[in-house]
């Protein structure tokens, strides 16, 4: 690697781009990994083990100080509702800056999608103001490829439960951990309502395995890095493989800020990045992955427009950036009397199915899309104190009544929001990120259908809430937490693929229709974005994309 | 090696002696501001870096009776005996340190088993120094950390309120803050500046219920009023703590009610988006 340039540059080490270094760098190419964050572990690439790493449970250092997420002061985004509206700076969508990405605090959740997921457009037909469409490939064709990425990053679940669950050819690689209380008395009821609960399959570890050990159970997944490596964080996991072979160079606190094309703009030749010590560096390679999450990919694309291309590279069809999909996520709490503790353990350990594209029989318009259910929550009390901010005595009560985390119980459902070509990512014309390149704008307005959804689905689920016998309940969408701006944390579209070069900015293997050696291996490519947490996803086509590159 | 990945372990190994060389303070702090004001917490460890405090001893008591305001002494103890004030004038010192006092190290506190590692920090990459320091220090004219325009940084935010804070006791009471009752105090809390009291009722927060090392949460008082067990690696929960529920700390149905009126309370502006 010291000596010649790298087959294949990729920018990003999270959930995709993991995925590309290792699987590329297994079939003997020269991979070099540039990743904006700091790398968090003390041999990464030490054979005999990992030495040490910088997690904890520490609520300040991740919560409340951004130790992996992405740090908005240094790195600001705005946002409006519609393109008529001022943009203002605010937390949109802010996923991780860190060797490992996303999946370093990520809560682990990791359902393989259904083939009706990739047919949407099939089973519901058009939808109005949307460019929803099926996918350009089947749940047959990724199944090999969700069995590989299990394996890699070690998931535990149990299969032949869950009825709506498609064929697998192989079982989970873990049996399910422990269950969580609130999690086993949410599903019992939701059993006895008619519905099918089964453990959510997770990427930790139920016993040891791929040399990391077994989960603890600590209580601090979702949001923080796991202090013992459980956690199948691609750090850990596929960061490191692709380290071990000796093929895969990782450069952290490395920032990409632009791409370099041929004269024809056929064809990639290097990027730029900015190095640890602030210096401009020219990097040459064969080929070029994007994977710095779709909301980073697409701009990247845009911070590279020149005057032959200045639309942004690989945007013939305008596309670039448009179709951002986050997902309708609410929060539906039910309060109990007795303590559900839901700050210890995994974060939800039982989920469902029910309520993701159910048949509607007789229903000539049905609403499209619906999603995953999850049973389960966790929260520790700097996020109760401030999720509530009272003051004096009333706060006081708060936390020791403490509602949300010891007294809550939660069912997060995440729906499907549809593909919407006016919701997109451009490129802010005022504020500047600590590079001094323009930042992301984020434009984004739910589809009325989302509230169709919420409409038919948020009142089965207090239904469980009442039946399980809770005091109290309260549906939200999570948006309001954050000021009403999205912080699903799920970030999809903006360089989706298709076989039609006007409707579609990447092929089915996620390569750039304009440029023969550009590559999306992040949630960039989705088409549609799923009743379903995406990474594993995300995972699956990364490796499928990266196996058509080493050829 | 990038000095990033060094830890207390990786020191160990290479024969240097112990972390005091990462946390070898650069500055003595102000004059009068040593330990004498509070001590950090660290559960018998011997405290390494009581250094690098940011207010003079009149800021220091002024926020200290804020933090009270904002927690309370009740049956349980506030902020004021948990040292929230600590917390605070270490994090305005935080770059009196080196490395400075932001991340502390882990993955262990040494409470549950492992090597005690989060009275150690780490140091910070060129961009996140750029950003903690604009953030406590402010811009203060420097280029780099004026991408966006100037920032005003926490230790300004800080002086300038408790000289806010004075003036407005002065002309309603005759007096400074810290030394109005507590019902006074409140009152001045209400009519002073909402962004100031945003900022130390965030910190407040922070320093109550964050692990000890960072200097609030003193003898872990925050946790344990509130029934937390705080940090749990390595060993982290039994099968039982997770799949049972606890049979302590049942609520009875008059402290629901009074959860349901404080959801109610705090929902109130969400009203519209309620489903
Ligand atoms: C609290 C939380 C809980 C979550 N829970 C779940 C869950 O249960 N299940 C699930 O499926 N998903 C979950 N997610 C979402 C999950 O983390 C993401 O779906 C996933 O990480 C996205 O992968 P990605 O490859 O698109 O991007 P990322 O994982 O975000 O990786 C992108 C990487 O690229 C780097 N990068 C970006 N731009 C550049 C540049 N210009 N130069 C160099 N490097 C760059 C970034 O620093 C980052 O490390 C959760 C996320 C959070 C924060
Ligand atoms: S719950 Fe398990 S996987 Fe999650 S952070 Fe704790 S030990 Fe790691």
């Amino acid at each position: 690697m010291k000596s010649g340039n790298p087959d294949v540059v990729v920018i990003g080490s999270g959930a995709g781009g993991g995925v590309s270094a290792k699987v590329l760098a297994e079939a003997g190419l020269k991979v070099l990994l540039l990743e904006k964050g700091p790398n968090n572990y003390i041999g990464l690439d030490n054979p005999d083990g990992i030495t040490g790493n910088h997690m904890g449970n520490d609520e300040l250092k991740f919560y409340v100080r951004n130790f992996v997420d992405m740090d908005r002061r240094i790195e600001p985004r705005t946002f409006r509702t519609s393109a008529g509206d001022d943009a203002v700076v605010t937390k949109v969508n802010t996923l991780a800056t860190t060797v490992g990405g996303g999946t370093i605090h990520y809560d682990g959740n990791s359902p393989r999608c259904t083939q009706r997921d990739f047919r949407i457009k099939s089973i519901y037909g058009a939808l109005e103001g949307t460019m929803m469409d099926d996918w350009p490939i089947s749940y047959d064709e990724l199944e090999p490829y969700y069995d590989r990425a299990e394996k890699a990053v070690g998931i535990q679940g149990q299969a032949l439960i869950n009825p709506y669950e498609e064929p697998r050819a192989n079982p989970y690689p873990m049996k399910p951990g422990y269950q969580k209380y609130h999690s086993l008395l949410l599903a019992d009821t939701a059993t006895k309502l008619g519905y099918h609960p089964y453990p959510t399959p997770i990427a930790l570890n139920s016993v040891a395995y791929g040399g990391r050990p077994a989960c603890a159970n600590c209580g601090f997944c979702g949001s923080h890095g796991c202090a013992i490596n459980a956690k199948g964080s691609t750090a850990v996991t596929v960061v490191r493989d692709a380290l071990l072979t000796g093929n895969c160079e990782l450069r952290a606190n490395c920032f990409v800020y632009k791409l370099n094309a041929n004269a024809n703009g056929t064809a990639i030749e290097s990027v730029e990045y900015i190095d640890p010590n602030g210096q401009k560096v020219t990097q040459a390679a064969g080929a070029f992955i994007l994977a710095g999450n779709p909301i980073e990919s697409a701009r990247l694309c845009l911070l590279s427009a020149t005057n032959a291309f200045p639309q942004g590279l690989g945007n013939s069809s305008g596309l670039v950036g448009k179709n951002i999909m986050f997902h309708s996520v609410y929060s539906v709490f039910g309060l109990y009397a007795q303590r559900v503790h839901n700050y210890r353990g995994r974060v939800g350990t039982l989920g469902m199915d029910d309520l993701n594209k159910p048949p509607q029989p007789g229903d000539p318009n049905p609403p499209f899309g619906g999603g995953v259910v999850e049973f389960g929550a966790q929260l520790h009390p700097i996020g109760e104190a401030l999720f509530v901010p009272l003051a004096g005595k009333l706060h006081k009560n708060l936390m020791r009544y403490s509602p949300f985390r010891d007294h809550m119980a939660d069912i997060t459902f995440i729906a499907e929001d549809p593909p919407v070509p006016t919701n997109m990512i451009d490129l802010d014309p005022t504020v500047k990120d600590v590079y001094g390149f323009p930042v992301s704008r984020i434009t984004y307005k739910q589809h009325p259908n989302d509230q169709l959804v919420a409409q038919t689905s948020i009142p089965k689920l207090k239904q469980i809430h009442r039946e399980t016998g809770a005091y109290f309940i309260l549906a939200v969408p999570l948006a309001i937490t954050n000021g009403g701006v999205p912080d699903t944390k799920h970030i999809l579209g903006t360089l989706r693929m298709g076989n039609d070069p006007t409707t579609s900015v990447t092929d089915p293997y996620g390569r750039f229709h304009d440029l023969s050696n550009l590559y999306n291996s992040d949630g960039g490519v989705f088409v549609t974005s799923t009743g379903f947490n995406p990474t594993l996803t995300i995972q699956a086509l990364a490796w499928r994309q990266a196996e058509r590159i080493a050829g | 090696m990038r000095q990033r990945e060094i830890s207390r372990r990786e020191f160990l190994k290479l024969g240097v002696a112990g972390m005091a060389v990462l946390v070898l303070p650069i500055g003595c702090g102000r004059p009068g501001a040593g330990g004498a004001r509070g001590k950090m917490n660290r559960e018998g460890q011997p405290s390494t870096n009581d250094d690098g405090r940011f207010f003079d001893d009149h800021q220091y008591a002024t926020i200290r009776a804020l933090t009270g305001v904002i927690i309370p002494e009740d049956q349980d103890p506030g902020a004021v005996s948990a040292g929230v004030v600590d917390y605070i004038d270490y994090m305005l010192g935080a770059f009196e340190v080196d490395p400075p006092r932001i991340y502390a190290a882990g993955p262990f506190s040494g409470r549950h088993g492992g090597e005690a590692n989060f009275g150690d920090y780490l140091p910070l990459s060129r961009v996140q120094e750029i950003s903690w320091r604009m953030y406590i220090q402010g811009s203060q004219g420097i280029a780099e950390r004026e991408f966006n325009g100037p920032v005003v940084g926490l230790q300004e935010i800080y002086a300038t309120g408790v000289t806010q804070l004075d003036a407005l006791s002065q002309t309603q009471f005759g007096a400074d803050f810290v030394d109005l009752t507590p019902a006074e105090q409140a009152t001045i809390k209400k009519a002073a500046d909402k962004d100031f009291i945003n900022v130390v009722f965030q910190n407040t927060v922070e320093g109550m219920y964050a692990a000890p090392e960072y200097g609030g949460n003193q003898e872990m008082m925050g946790w344990k009023y509130v029934n937390y067990e705080g940090d749990r690696q390595p060993i982290g929960y039994s099968r039982a703590q997770i799949e049972l529920s606890d049979p302590t700390g049942v609520l009875s149905s008059r402290e629901l009610d009074e959860v349901v009126q404080i959801l109610r309370l705090a929902f109130a502006p969400y009203k519209d988006q309620l489903l």
